[in-house]
């Protein structure tokens, strides 16, 4: 049983420390986001501002 | 006679978001971003912090086009894709060298969505460190890689900046 218990307290603190790696990871992919092509109707609609000359480039004064 | 290499120029026409369209590699001058500010005034502390940043954002990175949408805009954009209600300021970067039958695969660009930041000050410590980013990643070939490992912390270098940040600063759980 002293042998088991050390062992157990490790593997429980391993798998605690990879949980919170694992939260604070997804966190992060929700700030920092990569997107695809399926999001081409954000484009489409951006493209449609800008070509419309709703939507001017933000120019320093 | 000079051995300088001939100025790179920028591009002349505007190469089409949903495409993409710039030259076969990234260059060191140049337009590559198209970087959009969405911002519906939901998270008002954050969304006033990002706005006095814009003229910022602009100096550090005069090759990109930098757009701001209006509340309106915004809204009608955040229609289009309603599981983004509330995770405004959004930055959305459109990487004009990510195009169909690239090495980019789907990638198209990226976004930091700072209305999820509980702070302003935690939010402008995002933005800091996607200007660092931009300014000094511009010029990779596979910028979505470069985006796992920097700012999602992959590998070990990432797993111990992961370590040693806070992890209070966000809204969401």
């Amino acid at each position: 049983m002293q042998q088991i218990l050390p062992w157990a307290a490790l593997a429980c603190l391993g798998a605690c420390l990879g949980f919170e790696i694992n939260r604070r990871r997804n966190k992060l992919r929700k700030v920092f986001n990569t997107f695809d092509k399926d999001e081409s109707k954000i484009a489409e609609a951006l493209e449609a501002l800008i070509h419309s000359g709703q939507l001017r480039p933000f120019v320093l004064e | 006679m000079s051995d300088d290499p001939p100025p790179i120029e920028p591009p002349t026409t505007r190469p089409s978001l949903r495409s993409g369209g710039g030259t076969d590699s990234p260059q060191t001058e140049g337009k590559r971003f198209d970087i959009f500010l969405i911002d519906t005034g939901w998270n008002s502390a954050v969304s006033q912090a990002v706005r006095d940043q814009v003229v910022h954002m602009a100096r550090l990175h005069p090759s990109e086009s930098i757009y701001v949408l209006s509340y309106k805009q915004s809204a009608d954009l955040l229609k289009l894709d309603p599981a983004a209600i509330g995770y405004d300021p959004t930055i959305l970067v459109y990487d004009l060298y990510a195009r169909p039958g690239t090495s980019t695969g789907a990638y198209r660009g990226f976004r930091l969505n700072l209305g999820l930041m509980r702070h302003p000050e935690h939010a402008l410590a995002r933005l800091q460190e996607f200007a660092r980013f931009v300014a000094t990643r511009r010029t990779a070939e596979r910028l979505d890689r470069e985006i796992r490992r920097e700012l999602h912390r992959e590998g070990f270098a990432g797993l111990i900046r992961l370590l040693r940040e806070s992890s209070s600063e966000l809204l969401v759980e």
